[in-house]
């Protein structure tokens, strides 16, 4: 285990710094100056190219890239371009919102997928089989920010249930639940169709294997077959693709944050791009890509404790 | 072949995603006979008619018929995800084979490259992307291919190394073959369904991103009859005029309800115990 | 909303406000705006976005205030005098205002504001530009300041209207940490302000022109416009800075107070003279007489803009609307066609060339376009649509020497014609200069009336001077194509009462004549 966590991180490491550079890349390959950006339509060319060799933004990319290596060496991700704050309190004050979004919609797709798939499994072949996996088939198939916006008026404009806007405060209040609802239920919805597949597909095939049948044939109750034999096998597969599906919803936020007003990093980035705020959003593409392979990561432990088998593998 | 038509044909939810996605190509191919309209149009007189014997949807904030711009809208799908799809594919699989039949350092390197455009948000990519070579229909269709090519690529690895080691692979390299002929000649028949379930599921996904960079105002540009342009435009008249976002919604709908219907039912014809892959 | 291209705060003609309430304000309760964007900046002096301005205009004070109808007012100055050849300019500072530390605001801060604007390179000084005709600020004594101008400047006034920040707090402080928790001697002060997501303020009991009814005012940029009516709809706000047109009746039919302002708001389409056939007059004529402007207008704005016939917005001077009517070409396709065929004739473009329409990323300027290059293509102008992003827009149409046909939108840094004229018109202006593209044409004659119109106090002189350069710009070259002066639409609850009609950027809570309250 201890071998498998040090080769885990040290593949880390090179796939952050991948990041890092690509992103880098990619926003020195935007048109659109951010020098011109903070200064202002009116300012002559000659005072912005003071202001970006008083930035550093004129030096050669690499030597660019060096420094801000450099600087993450010592924890710190730059300043921001138009907020007078660092990226590293932006990103953080971001962040918890984000991965709570993230957590509950995954809850959320879990608590109705697995139901959904397994009598799906139970009745393989019927119309209850092709009910469950339709229905959850139809959240896959509208637009989030659609679905996002009609929740939005239904629930916050015409029945005046539920908050619409922001984030009400940290989950153990009712006013932190009340905001998350609508914003987790669409994005969770876009997942459905995922967790009912695995856990129907999963389950028919344990249920059909032998030891299962020969449970079965042993009298054994349906309850138990489903929990013991089948569900189980499926769960380590569920938690198996977690990290993939957290790493979808943590990214896919983007769009359901700004429909929301969801103070989280998607609409971080979304503003950091159109105001070209580079270092924030090289920070927070670096806060996505970190937490995506740390939780694969914490995943993949947990699956191999799950299942011994793969210990040796 | 037969086998699997029958099987394919029990299904009727994949039949259903068949139909679907049939009535795509047939609405695509045939809107300038099934219009009097041109999608473009504009009659500023006409703005904001509700659906009519005469505008059978309705038409938007310019005059022009909804279902007529429904009708041309098709033609962008099959344009833009189609395309995306097969170019995420092309990627993916080339890295995935390259990566599992070179094995040592080449596949530590791909494998590396792989994880890399997995973790980078797609989202950021793509605005990233979209904003530094503009919003064309290229464009759109090279990021949402880079950004899905990873996936595949992955998939693609993780078959070749349960294949690799097999005899009729250690035969063909024993007689010589190059790679490129392993790959081709016996890797590829065997994950041939796979990838065409995962393929079908992809393009319902890349239309949902199409619609989705719309609403970030980098995705297909206006005038462009997209659908994912009418909803994010249409999303405005929600409560004065609601069947300008209505239909082209429920056209998105449909046509991604289609292809993931044809997926399933793909994926229990071609092989009712395989696994679902991600 | 229209992206605002002169970046400093702008005035605002105030015509329709909403019925005020008769009967007794009652103090109290937090009002909810929402803008359309985030705030930035704090710091006054280095702030140069609009969305900031509407919440540091709340925590500082001016040194002249703008009342109801664009007339410069007495603020921290209670009296100004120039001389009369309108190169000083000696303001007599008002006695007993203290920052909301409790501190007294004297000359010496007003002095030390202007520095602060001044005495810092030009890219990190948000506001250089508007004042750079300065060429001293004198402190005469402890309520008396004198400007020194380089040259005789008639709209000082509006290069006065600055914020007046206190010298000692920022001193000590520094400018990062004063941006972050700036101290003034407006009507609020900064409760709390977390980046990107929200800013309160509170009422500041120290404020010395009257007590604020409410107690505070809560901030939040909601970007998409959707989800910004939902918000007002919903109750989760109480204002909101921008409406879409369409929304109008939805909103008012739920009972909400709907306020369609007049803005110092002009957009236009330009043709960058970089390039034939954009540097054709007679080009430039087809356009216009190809596009039915009216329809344009009430297509893409509605009751949200009123059609425009000259830069110089209502509420601004020299203004004769039926002269500019009458000299501006009729929508006229078959005209424009024959205009077509001549100039193919001439030899100035071919039946093929690309005539590419410049827009930015925004729902209103995309419609613009998609209108323009429909009308274009109807007499057979091979015209196409180019979006770009509005940062790269603007990069692009700054530093690029393409010529094409853009649109922007543009408000004037001060309620003066020089504002309007020297910005979109002066060769060394960006916008006149790089964007339209001056500097590549003969424009001296344009830039020597512009600087004969500020340099004069003698306003009927002025005025037809500016009524001169309107000629040669907009209906001899043919510049632009003038579309449409857009009016901010702003969202109220009905609790909202007294609402300051707001300048285009910038939202005033209390002022002379106002002080918003809310209803329980």
């Amino acid at each position: 285990m201890v071998q498998f966590v040090a080769r885990r991180i040290a593949f880390l490491i090179p796939t952050v710094l991948g990041v890092a550079f690509l992103v880098f890349l990619l926003l020195h390959l935007v048109p659109g100056d951010p020098v011109r950006v903070m200064a202002g339509a009116d300012v002559s060319e000659r005072a912005v190219q003071e202001l970006r060799t008083k930035l550093g933004l004129n030096r050669p990319l690499l030597v660019q890239f060096g420094y801000y290596l450099l600087g993450l060496l010592h924890g710190d991700m730059g300043t921001s371009l138009r907020f007078d704050d660092t990226v590293t309190s932006l990103v953080l004050a971001r962040f918890p919102a984000t991965l709570e979004l993230a957590a509950v919609s995954l809850g959320l797709s879990l608590a109705a997928g697995i139901p959904l798939g397994v009598v799906a499994a139970f009745r393989v072949r019927s119309v209850w089989d092709a009910a469950c996996t339709t229905v959850s088939l139809l959240g896959a198939a509208v637009p989030v920010f659609w679905l996002g916006i009609l929740l939005a008026y239904l629930f916050g404009v015409v029945l005046k249930w539920l908050p619409i806007t922001g984030r009400g405060g940290p989950l153990w209040t009712a006013a932190g639940w009340a905001h998350i609802v609508l914003p987790a239920v669409s994005l969770a919805v876009t997942q459905l169709a995922f967790t009912t597949r695995l856990v129907r597909d999963r389950m028919v095939e344990v249920l059909g294997m032998d030891y299962v049948r020969s449970a079965r044939a042993k009298g054994l109750s349906e309850a138990r077959v489903i929990y013991h034999h089948s569900l189980k096998n499926a769960m380590i597969l569920i938690v198996a693709n977690t990290g993939l599906q957290l790493g979808y919803l943590l990214g896919g936020s983007v769009l359901t944050e700004t429909v929301f007003v969801w103070p989280g990093m998607g609409r971080l980035a979304v503003q950091a791009i159109s105001g070209r705020d580079f270092p924030v959003v090289q920070g927070v593409t670096l806060a996505f890509a970190a937490s995506f392979v740390l939780i694969n990561m914490l995943v993949d432990m947990c699956y191999m404790w799950l299942d011994p088998r793969l210990r040796y593998a | 072949m037969r086998e699997f038509w029958e099987r394919f044909r029990k299904n009727r939810q994949g039949v259903a995603g068949l139909v679907l996605v049939g009535l795509l190509f047939a609405v695509a191919a045939a809107a300038p006979v099934l219009s009097r309209w041109r999608p473009d149009a504009m009659d500023l007189v006409l703005q904001y008619q509700p659906p009519s014997w005469h505008h059978l949807l309705g038409t938007d904030e310019f005059g022009r018929d909804v279902l007529t711009r429904i009708f041309y809208g098709a033609r962008v799908v099959i344009g833009v995800a189609l395309p995306a799809t097969a170019l995420a594919l092309g990627l993916g699989v080339t890295l995935g084979l390259t990566a599992g039949l070179n094995g040592g350092m080449v596949e530590q390197v791909l494998m590396r490259v792989i994880d890399v455009l997995l973790a980078f948000p797609s989202l950021v990519l793509a605005i990233g992307l979209v904003a530094a070579a503009g919003p064309s229909l290229v464009n759109i269709i090279l990021v949402i291919g880079v950004t899905r090519a990873p996936t595949y690529g992955r998939l693609i690895h993780g078959m070749v190394l349960s294949l690799r080691h097999l005899e009729f692979v250690d035969a063909a390299r024993a007689t010589g073959a190059t790679m490129f002929r392993i790959g081709a000649r016996h890797i590829l028949p065997n994950v041939v369904s796979p990838l065409l379930v995962y393929s079908s599921l992809t393009v319902g996904a890349s239309i949902l991103t199409i619609s989705g960079l719309s609403f970030l105002g980098i995705g297909v540009q206006p005038p462009a009859a997209d659908w994912g342009v009418m909803l994010t435009r249409g999303r405005e008249y929600l409560m004065v005029a609601p069947w300008i976002p209505f239909f082209p919604g429920l056209a998105i709908f449909l046509t991604v309800m289609g292809f993931n219907l044809l997926g399933d039912g793909l994926r229990d014809a071609l092989d009712p115990r395989l696994k679902l892959m991600a | 909303m229209i992206r605002v291209i002169a970046l400093v705060c702008l005035v605002a003609v105030s015509v329709a406000g909403p019925p005020v309430r008769v009967g007794a304000a009652e103090p109290g309760g937090t009002l909810r705006v929402a803008l359309t964007s985030d705030v930035v900046k704090l710091d006054p002096h280095r702030a140069n976005d609009c969305f900031s301005t509407y919440v540091f205009d709340e925590i500082f004070d001016t040194l002249v205030a703008l009342d109801d109808h664009l007339n410069f007012v007495p603020h921290v100055a209670e009296s100004w005098q120039a001389s009369p050849d309108g190169t000083v300019w000696t303001f007599k500072i008002r006695k007993g205002i203290t920052f909301s530390d409790g501190s007294p605001l004297t000359a010496k801060d007003v002095a030390f504001s202007f520095h602060r604007i001044l005495d810092v390179p030009e890219a990190v000084s948000g506001k250089l530009s508007k004042v750079n005709m300065i060429a001293a600020v004198d402190l005469v004594d402890d309520s008396t300041v004198r400007f020194r101008l380089k040259r005789p400047y008639a709209p000082f006034l509006g290069a006065a209207r600055q914020h007046i920040v206190p010298q000692a707090v920022v001193e000590r402080m520094g400018d990062e940490a004063f941006n972050r928790a700036p101290v003034g001697s407006g009507p609020f002060r900064l409760r709390a302000w977390r980046k990107g997501e929200q800013v309160t303020l509170v009422r500041n009991d120290r404020f010395w022109l009257k007590k604020p009814n409410l107690d505070s005012v809560v901030f939040r940029p909601i970007e998409d416009g959707t989800s910004r009516t939902l918000a007002l709809l919903a109750g989760e706000v109480d204002m909101v800075d921008s409406l879409l047109p369409q929304m109008i009746d939805r909103v008012r039919g739920g009972g909400f107070t709907v306020i369609i302002k007049p803005n110092l708001f002009y957009q236009y389409l330009g043709f960058r003279q970089y390039a034939p056939p954009y540097t054709n007059v007679k080009f430039r004529v087809m356009v216009q007489q190809a596009i039915d402007v009216d329809r344009l207008v009430a297509t893409v704005y509605g009751r949200g803009g009123t059609r425009a016939y000259s830069p110089v917005e209502p509420g601004l001077w020299p203004r004769d609307e039926a002269a500019w009517k009458a000299a501006t070409p009729k929508y006229d396709p078959a005209r424009a066609k024959a205009l077509f065929e001549e100039l193919i004739k001439d030899g100035v473009m071919t039946k093929d060339t690309p005539i590419v329409v410049h827009v930015s990323q925004n729902t209103d300027t995309q419609k613009i376009g998609e209108i323009v290059v429909t009308s274009l293509k109807q007499i057979g102008v091979n015209a196409t649509l180019k979006v770009s992003e509005w940062t790269a827009f603007l990069d692009n149409v700054i530093n690029s020497k393409d010529g094409e046909i853009y649109t922007l939108g543009t408000s004037p840094a001060q309620p003066d014609p020089d504002a309007v004229y020297a910005w979109l018109f002066a060769t060394a202006s960006n916008n006149g200069g790089n964007i339209l593209g001056l500097k590549a044409v003969d424009n001296k004659a344009v830039d020597d009336l512009i600087a004969r119109a500020a340099a004069t106090t003698d306003r009927r002189l002025r005025e037809q001077l500016y009524t001169r350069i309107n000629e040669t710009v907009i209906f001899n070259q043919r510049y632009h194509v003038p579309l449409v002066y857009p009016n901010q639409i702003v969202g109220l609850s009905a609790k909202v009462h007294d609402p300051v009609p707001m300048p285009i950027c910038g939202s005033w809570m209390v002022t002379g004549q106002h002080n918003t309250w809310m209803s329980r």
